[in-house]
Protein backbone atom coordinates (compact mmCIF):
# COMPACT_ATOMS: atom_id res chain seq x y z
CA UNK A 1 0.00 0.00 0.00
CA UNK A 2 3.13 2.38 0.51
CA UNK A 3 3.40 2.14 -3.65
CA UNK A 4 0.33 3.89 -4.00
CA UNK A 5 -1.94 1.14 -4.53
CA UNK A 6 -5.18 0.45 -4.52
CA UNK A 7 -8.06 -1.95 -4.00
CA UNK A 8 -5.72 -4.84 -4.28
CA UNK A 9 -7.10 -8.56 -4.20
CA UNK A 10 -4.25 -9.92 -3.13
CA UNK A 11 -1.24 -9.14 -1.14
CA UNK A 12 1.05 -11.09 0.94
CA UNK A 13 4.61 -10.93 2.90
CA UNK A 14 6.79 -14.20 2.07
CA UNK A 15 9.15 -14.80 4.58
CA UNK A 16 11.21 -17.94 3.44
CA UNK A 17 14.44 -17.13 3.34
CA UNK A 18 16.65 -17.55 0.17
CA UNK A 19 13.68 -19.86 -1.60
CA UNK A 20 11.36 -16.75 -0.83
CA UNK A 21 11.91 -15.39 -4.44
CA UNK A 22 10.43 -18.92 -5.94
CA UNK A 23 8.49 -19.03 -3.74
CA UNK A 24 6.66 -15.56 -4.30
CA UNK A 25 6.60 -16.95 -8.29
CA UNK A 26 5.10 -20.62 -6.89
CA UNK A 27 2.01 -19.19 -4.77
CA UNK A 28 1.52 -16.16 -7.38
CA UNK A 29 1.19 -19.03 -10.43
CA UNK A 30 -1.27 -20.61 -7.75
CA UNK A 31 -3.22 -17.67 -6.65
CA UNK A 32 -3.84 -16.94 -10.55
CA UNK A 33 -4.58 -20.54 -11.21
CA UNK A 34 -7.11 -20.42 -8.44
CA UNK A 35 -8.97 -17.44 -9.38
CA UNK A 36 -7.66 -15.22 -6.70
CA UNK A 37 -6.30 -12.39 -8.84
CA UNK A 38 -5.15 -11.91 -12.69
CA UNK A 39 -1.67 -10.34 -12.23
CA UNK A 40 0.55 -10.47 -9.68
CA UNK A 41 3.38 -8.22 -9.07
CA UNK A 42 6.07 -10.44 -7.13
CA UNK A 43 8.78 -7.98 -5.47
CA UNK A 44 11.86 -8.55 -3.41
CA UNK A 45 14.57 -5.25 -2.70
CA UNK A 46 17.07 -5.44 0.19
CA UNK A 47 19.83 -3.15 1.54
CA UNK A 48 21.71 -5.02 3.30
CA UNK A 49 25.42 -2.27 2.68
CA UNK A 50 25.22 0.30 5.07
CA UNK A 51 27.53 2.94 5.82
CA UNK A 52 30.63 1.89 8.16
CA UNK A 53 29.77 -1.70 7.60
CA UNK A 54 31.86 -4.49 5.72
CA UNK A 55 30.00 -6.14 2.85
CA UNK A 56 30.76 -9.66 4.85
CA UNK A 57 29.40 -7.93 8.20
CA UNK A 58 25.73 -8.12 6.12
CA UNK A 59 24.57 -11.57 6.78
CA UNK A 60 26.71 -12.19 9.60
CA UNK A 61 23.85 -12.73 11.94
CA UNK A 62 24.54 -11.19 14.69
CA UNK A 63 21.58 -11.07 15.79
CA UNK A 64 19.90 -14.35 17.86
CA UNK A 65 19.35 -16.75 15.09
CA UNK A 66 18.54 -20.31 16.11
CA UNK A 67 20.50 -22.66 17.33
CA UNK A 68 20.90 -25.51 15.31
CA UNK A 69 23.07 -27.61 17.15
CA UNK A 70 22.64 -27.77 21.09
CA UNK A 71 20.72 -24.78 22.97
CA UNK A 72 20.38 -21.27 22.48
CA UNK A 73 22.99 -19.24 22.30
CA UNK A 74 25.61 -22.21 22.35
CA UNK A 75 26.51 -20.89 18.40
CA UNK A 76 27.53 -17.96 19.42
CA UNK A 77 29.41 -18.49 22.65
CA UNK A 78 31.25 -20.40 20.28
CA UNK A 79 32.11 -17.94 17.50
CA UNK A 80 29.65 -19.39 15.06
CA UNK A 81 27.38 -16.79 13.53
CA UNK A 82 26.05 -16.47 10.04
CA UNK A 83 25.96 -17.88 6.79
CA UNK A 84 29.13 -18.20 5.48
CA UNK A 85 29.83 -20.23 8.59
CA UNK A 86 27.48 -22.62 8.27
CA UNK A 87 27.69 -23.84 4.96
CA UNK A 88 31.40 -24.23 5.33
CA UNK A 89 30.34 -26.50 7.96
CA UNK A 90 28.10 -28.10 5.02
CA UNK A 91 30.73 -28.36 2.37
CA UNK A 92 33.91 -29.30 4.57
CA UNK A 93 30.99 -32.07 5.40
CA UNK A 94 30.98 -33.38 1.73
CA UNK A 95 34.74 -32.80 1.38
CA UNK A 96 35.05 -35.18 3.71
CA UNK A 97 32.46 -37.97 2.82
CA UNK A 98 33.57 -37.36 -0.66
CA UNK A 99 36.45 -36.54 -1.37
CA UNK A 100 35.45 -33.37 -2.68
CA UNK A 101 38.48 -30.82 -3.01
CA UNK A 102 38.90 -26.57 -3.19
CA UNK A 103 39.32 -27.30 -6.79
CA UNK A 104 36.00 -28.05 -7.39
CA UNK A 105 34.80 -25.19 -5.73
CA UNK A 106 36.71 -23.49 -7.81
CA UNK A 107 35.60 -24.71 -11.11
CA UNK A 108 32.26 -23.10 -9.65
CA UNK A 109 33.72 -19.83 -9.07
CA UNK A 110 35.91 -19.43 -12.06
CA UNK A 111 32.78 -20.63 -14.53
CA UNK A 112 30.48 -17.43 -12.76
CA UNK A 113 33.04 -15.05 -13.70
CA UNK A 114 33.00 -16.47 -17.72
CA UNK A 115 29.82 -16.11 -17.48
CA UNK A 116 29.74 -12.29 -15.73
CA UNK A 117 32.27 -11.15 -18.66
CA UNK A 118 29.40 -11.48 -20.66
CA UNK A 119 26.60 -9.48 -17.91
CA UNK A 120 26.52 -5.69 -18.02
CA UNK A 121 24.80 -5.65 -15.11
CA UNK A 122 27.82 -8.58 -13.22
CA UNK A 123 30.07 -6.70 -10.45
CA UNK A 124 32.99 -8.98 -10.96
CA UNK A 125 33.92 -9.00 -14.66
CA UNK A 126 37.45 -8.98 -14.56
CA UNK A 127 39.16 -12.42 -15.74
CA UNK A 128 39.47 -15.24 -13.10
CA UNK A 129 42.28 -17.84 -12.57
CA UNK A 130 42.41 -20.43 -10.48
CA UNK A 131 46.02 -18.68 -8.96
CA UNK A 132 43.68 -15.71 -8.29
CA UNK A 133 41.48 -17.77 -6.59
CA UNK A 134 43.91 -19.57 -4.45
CA UNK A 135 45.36 -16.52 -3.84
CA UNK A 136 42.21 -15.30 -2.20
CA UNK A 137 41.90 -15.13 1.84
CA UNK A 138 40.12 -17.44 3.63
CA UNK A 139 36.76 -16.59 5.28
CA UNK A 140 35.43 -19.47 7.10
CA UNK A 141 37.73 -22.72 5.85
CA UNK A 142 37.09 -24.03 2.85
CA UNK A 143 35.75 -21.38 1.74
CA UNK A 144 37.46 -18.23 0.67
CA UNK A 145 36.15 -14.61 -0.30
CA UNK A 146 35.71 -15.90 -3.89
CA UNK A 147 33.33 -18.23 -2.70
CA UNK A 148 30.74 -15.96 -1.24
CA UNK A 149 28.38 -13.74 -3.04
CA UNK A 150 28.58 -10.15 -3.18
CA UNK A 151 25.81 -8.36 -1.66
CA UNK A 152 24.50 -5.14 -3.13
CA UNK A 153 21.47 -3.11 -2.24
CA UNK A 154 18.53 -3.42 -4.94
CA UNK A 155 15.25 -4.77 -5.93
CA UNK A 156 13.97 -6.66 -8.33
CA UNK A 157 9.71 -7.41 -9.70
CA UNK A 158 8.66 -9.73 -11.54
CA UNK A 159 5.42 -9.98 -13.15
CA UNK A 160 3.44 -12.97 -12.22
CA UNK A 161 -0.49 -13.27 -15.22
CA UNK A 162 -2.47 -15.07 -16.31
CA UNK A 163 -2.13 -17.12 -19.85
CA UNK A 164 -4.36 -14.91 -21.35
CA UNK A 165 -2.60 -11.60 -20.46
CA UNK A 166 0.62 -12.91 -20.39
CA UNK A 167 0.25 -13.60 -24.36
CA UNK A 168 -0.70 -10.15 -25.00
CA UNK A 169 3.19 -9.04 -24.13
CA UNK A 170 6.60 -10.20 -26.42
CA UNK A 171 8.14 -12.92 -24.81
CA UNK A 172 6.32 -14.42 -21.93
CA UNK A 173 8.00 -16.81 -19.69
CA UNK A 174 5.54 -19.95 -18.31
CA UNK A 175 5.76 -21.48 -15.20
CA UNK A 176 6.14 -24.83 -15.99
CA UNK A 177 6.95 -27.20 -13.21
CA UNK A 178 7.14 -25.81 -9.08
CA UNK A 179 8.21 -27.98 -5.94
CA UNK A 180 9.61 -27.29 -2.64
CA UNK A 181 11.65 -29.29 0.05
CA UNK A 182 11.91 -28.60 3.22
CA UNK A 183 13.84 -31.58 5.39
CA UNK A 184 14.13 -29.66 8.62
CA UNK A 185 17.67 -29.22 10.81
CA UNK A 186 17.77 -32.58 12.88
CA UNK A 187 21.27 -32.59 14.08
CA UNK A 188 21.56 -35.90 15.71
CA UNK A 189 23.34 -39.00 14.34
CA UNK A 190 22.56 -40.60 11.16
CA UNK A 191 20.91 -37.11 10.04
CA UNK A 192 23.43 -35.49 6.73
CA UNK A 193 21.22 -32.78 5.64
CA UNK A 194 24.47 -30.77 4.79
CA UNK A 195 25.11 -33.26 1.65
CA UNK A 196 21.24 -34.37 0.74
CA UNK A 197 19.41 -30.99 0.86
CA UNK A 198 15.88 -30.51 0.28
CA UNK A 199 16.70 -30.20 -3.34
CA UNK A 200 16.61 -33.72 -3.71
CA UNK A 201 12.84 -33.69 -3.14
CA UNK A 202 12.07 -29.82 -4.16
CA UNK A 203 13.84 -30.97 -8.12
CA UNK A 204 12.37 -34.18 -9.13
CA UNK A 205 8.83 -32.54 -7.72
CA UNK A 206 9.35 -29.76 -10.29
CA UNK A 207 10.76 -32.04 -13.37
CA UNK A 208 7.80 -34.19 -12.99
CA UNK A 209 5.20 -31.35 -13.15
CA UNK A 210 6.64 -30.11 -15.67
CA UNK A 211 7.09 -33.81 -17.36
CA UNK A 212 10.53 -33.30 -18.20
CA UNK A 213 13.98 -35.54 -16.97
CA UNK A 214 16.86 -34.37 -15.89
CA UNK A 215 18.62 -34.66 -18.98
CA UNK A 216 15.85 -32.18 -20.71
CA UNK A 217 16.96 -29.14 -18.83
CA UNK A 218 19.20 -27.26 -21.33
CA UNK A 219 20.12 -23.74 -18.50
CA UNK A 220 20.52 -23.75 -14.58
CA UNK A 221 19.70 -20.99 -12.49
CA UNK A 222 21.05 -21.89 -9.14
CA UNK A 223 20.71 -20.09 -6.15
CA UNK A 224 25.03 -19.46 -5.32
CA UNK A 225 25.25 -17.56 -2.25
CA UNK A 226 28.06 -20.17 -1.72
CA UNK A 227 30.08 -22.65 -4.70
CA UNK A 228 29.19 -25.13 -2.28
CA UNK A 229 25.36 -24.70 -3.08
CA UNK A 230 25.81 -24.86 -6.68
CA UNK A 231 27.35 -27.97 -6.51
CA UNK A 232 25.41 -29.76 -3.83
CA UNK A 233 21.86 -28.49 -6.00
CA UNK A 234 23.22 -30.29 -9.12
CA UNK A 235 23.39 -33.54 -7.49
CA UNK A 236 20.24 -33.62 -5.09
CA UNK A 237 18.52 -32.58 -8.70
CA UNK A 238 20.02 -35.44 -10.29
CA UNK A 239 22.71 -33.97 -12.85
CA UNK A 240 24.86 -36.55 -11.27
CA UNK A 241 25.32 -39.10 -8.75
CA UNK A 242 25.60 -37.91 -5.14
CA UNK A 243 28.83 -37.45 -4.20
CA UNK A 244 30.20 -36.97 -7.54
CA UNK A 245 29.70 -32.65 -7.90
CA UNK A 246 33.08 -32.45 -7.98
CA UNK A 247 34.06 -33.99 -11.09
CA UNK A 248 30.59 -32.94 -12.99
CA UNK A 249 31.44 -29.38 -12.43
CA UNK A 250 35.04 -30.18 -13.75
CA UNK A 251 36.21 -28.88 -17.18
CA UNK A 252 34.03 -25.78 -17.84
CA UNK A 253 30.60 -27.69 -17.89
CA UNK A 254 28.79 -24.77 -16.18
CA UNK A 255 30.97 -22.02 -18.14
CA UNK A 256 30.09 -20.43 -21.35
CA UNK A 257 30.23 -23.19 -24.14
CA UNK A 258 30.09 -25.65 -21.17
CA UNK A 259 27.51 -28.67 -21.70
CA UNK A 260 24.80 -27.19 -19.01
CA UNK A 261 25.18 -23.58 -18.71
CA UNK A 262 24.74 -22.67 -15.34
CA UNK A 263 24.42 -19.44 -13.75
CA UNK A 264 24.62 -17.29 -16.88
CA UNK A 265 24.72 -14.02 -15.65
CA UNK A 266 27.59 -14.84 -13.26
CA UNK A 267 25.31 -15.75 -10.46
CA UNK A 268 25.70 -14.58 -6.49
CA UNK A 269 29.18 -15.31 -7.18
CA UNK A 270 29.96 -12.73 -9.51
CA UNK A 271 27.23 -10.71 -10.80
CA UNK A 272 24.94 -9.51 -7.72
CA UNK A 273 23.41 -11.35 -4.66
CA UNK A 274 19.53 -10.11 -4.47
CA UNK A 275 18.69 -13.68 -3.03
CA UNK A 276 16.40 -16.03 -4.82
CA UNK A 277 16.04 -13.14 -7.16
CA UNK A 278 19.26 -13.28 -9.04
CA UNK A 279 18.95 -16.46 -10.54
CA UNK A 280 15.43 -15.53 -11.20
CA UNK A 281 15.86 -12.70 -12.91
CA UNK A 282 18.79 -14.19 -15.40
CA UNK A 283 16.42 -17.10 -15.89
CA UNK A 284 13.69 -15.02 -17.45
CA UNK A 285 16.06 -13.45 -19.48
CA UNK A 286 16.96 -16.63 -20.81
CA UNK A 287 14.02 -18.52 -21.29
CA UNK A 288 12.82 -14.84 -23.59
CA UNK A 289 15.55 -15.31 -25.40
CA UNK A 290 16.77 -11.90 -24.36
CA UNK A 291 20.17 -12.12 -22.42
CA UNK A 292 22.14 -10.45 -24.97
CA UNK A 293 25.99 -11.74 -25.74
CA UNK A 294 25.28 -14.51 -23.21
CA UNK A 295 22.42 -15.64 -24.38
CA UNK A 296 21.79 -19.66 -24.74
CA UNK A 297 20.62 -21.23 -27.37
CA UNK A 298 18.24 -23.79 -26.86
CA UNK A 299 16.80 -22.50 -24.05
CA UNK A 300 13.16 -23.81 -23.82
CA UNK A 301 13.55 -25.56 -20.23
CA UNK A 302 15.07 -23.46 -17.44
CA UNK A 303 15.72 -24.49 -14.33
CA UNK A 304 15.56 -22.46 -11.31
CA UNK A 305 16.55 -22.91 -7.69
CA UNK A 306 16.34 -20.86 -4.47
CA UNK A 307 17.91 -22.37 -1.21
CA UNK A 308 17.58 -21.07 1.98
CA UNK A 309 18.40 -21.38 6.12
CA UNK A 310 21.03 -23.91 6.34
CA UNK A 311 20.57 -25.64 2.78
CA UNK A 312 17.44 -26.85 4.74
CA UNK A 313 15.05 -24.94 2.98
CA UNK A 314 14.68 -25.16 -0.92
CA UNK A 315 12.42 -24.38 -3.91
CA UNK A 316 12.22 -24.91 -7.81
CA UNK A 317 10.95 -23.53 -10.56
CA UNK A 318 11.00 -25.06 -14.36
CA UNK A 319 10.52 -22.10 -16.78
CA UNK A 320 10.22 -21.81 -20.58
CA UNK A 321 9.37 -19.78 -23.66
CA UNK A 322 6.80 -22.53 -24.31
CA UNK A 323 3.32 -22.65 -23.11
CA UNK A 324 3.68 -26.65 -22.99
CA UNK A 325 6.75 -28.64 -24.01
CA UNK A 326 4.57 -31.58 -25.52
CA UNK B 1 21.75 -12.53 21.96
CA UNK B 2 23.06 -12.15 25.28
CA UNK B 3 26.38 -10.21 25.95
CA UNK B 4 27.96 -9.99 29.49
CA UNK B 5 31.87 -7.52 28.46
CA UNK B 6 30.70 -7.66 24.85
CA UNK B 7 30.98 -11.31 24.70
CA UNK B 8 28.42 -13.72 23.63
CA UNK B 9 27.22 -16.48 26.28
CA UNK B 10 25.00 -19.44 26.65
CA UNK B 11 21.31 -18.23 27.45
CA UNK B 12 20.50 -19.76 30.97
CA UNK B 13 17.14 -19.07 30.61
CA UNK B 14 14.72 -21.96 31.60
CA UNK B 15 14.14 -24.32 30.62
CA UNK B 16 17.48 -25.27 29.61
CA UNK B 17 19.41 -23.50 32.70
CA UNK B 18 20.37 -26.45 34.12
CA UNK B 19 23.14 -27.13 31.07
CA UNK B 20 24.67 -24.16 31.95
CA UNK B 21 24.95 -25.62 35.54
CA UNK B 22 26.00 -28.27 34.76
CA UNK B 23 28.94 -26.70 32.78
CA UNK B 24 30.08 -24.68 36.09
CA UNK B 25 30.74 -28.10 37.68
CA UNK B 26 32.27 -29.72 34.23
CA UNK B 27 29.95 -32.26 33.56
CA UNK B 28 27.93 -31.75 29.95
CA UNK B 29 24.36 -32.60 30.53
CA UNK B 30 21.35 -33.89 27.93
CA UNK B 31 18.17 -33.97 28.11
CA UNK B 32 16.32 -37.53 28.14
CA UNK B 33 12.92 -37.72 27.27
CA UNK B 34 10.96 -39.24 30.67
CA UNK B 35 8.18 -40.85 28.10
CA UNK B 36 10.36 -42.61 25.36
CA UNK B 37 13.95 -42.34 26.73
CA UNK B 38 15.25 -40.49 23.72
CA UNK B 39 18.47 -38.10 24.21
CA UNK B 40 18.32 -35.30 22.95
CA UNK B 41 19.51 -31.50 24.16
CA UNK B 42 17.93 -27.71 23.17
CA UNK B 43 14.34 -29.05 22.50
CA UNK B 44 11.49 -27.89 24.39
CA UNK B 45 9.10 -31.14 23.15
CA UNK B 46 10.91 -34.37 22.76
CA UNK B 47 11.80 -34.39 19.27
CA UNK B 48 10.12 -37.78 18.64
CA UNK B 49 7.10 -38.18 20.92
CA UNK B 50 6.75 -34.29 21.80
CA UNK B 51 6.41 -34.71 25.46
CA UNK B 52 7.57 -32.27 26.88
CA UNK B 53 8.97 -33.51 30.25
CA UNK B 54 13.01 -34.22 30.80
CA UNK B 55 15.94 -35.50 32.84
CA UNK B 56 19.18 -33.55 32.62
CA UNK B 57 21.47 -36.94 32.73
CA UNK B 58 25.20 -36.42 32.34
CA UNK B 59 26.80 -37.47 29.19
CA UNK B 60 29.55 -39.54 28.63
CA UNK B 61 31.54 -36.72 27.07
CA UNK B 62 32.75 -38.14 23.96
CA UNK B 63 31.66 -38.49 20.17
CA UNK B 64 33.24 -37.71 16.96
CA UNK B 65 34.07 -35.03 14.73
CA UNK B 66 30.76 -34.42 12.30
CA UNK B 67 32.58 -31.55 9.98
CA UNK B 68 34.47 -28.21 11.09
CA UNK B 69 35.66 -25.00 10.15
CA UNK B 70 38.44 -22.60 10.57
CA UNK B 71 36.88 -19.02 10.68
CA UNK B 72 39.48 -16.75 9.28
CA UNK B 73 37.10 -13.71 10.03
CA UNK B 74 35.43 -12.43 12.95
CA UNK B 75 31.59 -11.74 12.87
CA UNK B 76 31.58 -10.78 16.07
CA UNK B 77 34.76 -8.18 18.01
CA UNK B 78 34.67 -10.93 20.79
CA UNK B 79 36.30 -13.23 18.86
CA UNK B 80 38.86 -11.07 16.70
CA UNK B 81 41.67 -11.57 19.06
CA UNK B 82 41.17 -15.88 18.79
CA UNK B 83 41.68 -15.78 14.91
CA UNK B 84 42.09 -18.40 13.01
CA UNK B 85 40.00 -20.40 15.34
CA UNK B 86 38.10 -23.83 14.79
CA UNK B 87 34.96 -24.54 15.33
CA UNK B 88 33.14 -27.91 14.52
CA UNK B 89 30.11 -29.93 15.24
CA UNK B 90 30.56 -33.16 17.67
CA UNK B 91 28.47 -35.95 17.76
CA UNK B 92 28.23 -37.29 20.90
CA UNK B 93 28.03 -41.19 21.72
CA UNK B 94 24.86 -40.69 22.55
CA UNK B 95 23.27 -39.41 19.55
CA UNK B 96 23.05 -35.18 20.04
CA UNK B 97 25.12 -33.09 17.81
CA UNK B 98 26.68 -30.12 19.60
CA UNK B 99 28.39 -27.20 18.03
CA UNK B 100 32.20 -26.11 19.83
CA UNK B 101 35.13 -24.59 19.24
CA UNK B 102 37.99 -27.24 18.55
CA UNK B 103 41.24 -26.62 20.45
CA UNK B 104 42.97 -29.46 18.62
CA UNK B 105 45.54 -28.09 16.30
CA UNK B 106 43.37 -27.33 13.05
CA UNK B 107 45.96 -29.25 10.39
CA UNK B 108 44.94 -32.25 12.39
CA UNK B 109 41.18 -32.39 12.09
CA UNK B 110 39.10 -34.96 10.17
CA UNK B 111 35.51 -35.91 10.21
CA UNK B 112 35.24 -39.18 13.09
CA UNK B 113 38.40 -37.94 14.65
CA UNK B 114 37.38 -39.40 18.14
CA UNK B 115 36.66 -36.03 20.38
CA UNK B 116 35.74 -35.19 24.25
CA UNK B 117 35.04 -32.37 26.21
CA UNK B 118 38.14 -29.95 26.68
CA UNK B 119 37.56 -28.98 30.26
CA UNK B 120 40.52 -26.62 30.28
CA UNK B 121 38.96 -24.18 27.99
CA UNK B 122 35.31 -24.84 28.73
CA UNK B 123 33.36 -21.85 30.71
CA UNK B 124 30.14 -22.06 31.85
CA UNK B 125 28.30 -19.51 29.69
CA UNK B 126 30.41 -20.87 26.75
CA UNK B 127 32.65 -21.66 25.16
CA UNK B 128 32.55 -25.04 24.92
CA UNK B 129 35.20 -26.84 23.73
CA UNK B 130 36.21 -29.72 22.50
CA UNK B 131 39.76 -31.68 21.70
CA UNK B 132 41.11 -34.62 20.09
CA UNK B 133 40.51 -38.00 22.39
CA UNK B 134 43.14 -39.54 22.28
CA UNK B 135 42.11 -42.48 24.58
Amino acid sequence: MVAGLRDLRLLNHISANGTSAAQMIQLATLAIEGGLASCVACVFADTPLRGGRRSGEAFAGGGRTPGYTGIPGLEQANGLFGAVASHALAARRHMERFGTTSADFANVALACREWAAKNPLALKRDPLSLADYEASPYVAEPFRILDCALPVNGAVVLIVASADIAMTVEHPVFVLGMGQGHPGNGQRAGWDAEVVTGAATSGPAAFAMAGISVDDIQICELYDAFTYITLVTLEDYGFCPKGEGGAFVADGRLAPGGALPTNTGGGQLSSYYLQGMTPLAEAVLQARGSAGERQVWPHDVVVVSGSGGRLDQHATLVLSPHESLR
Amino acid sequence: MILVDDRPLIDDAEPFSPFVAGLARQTLLLQHCTTCATVQLGRLRCEKCLHATFRWVRSGERGHLHTFTVLHRAFHPAFTASLPYAVGVVELAEGPRLSAILTTDAARLRAAMPMRVDWTATQARGPLCFMEDDR
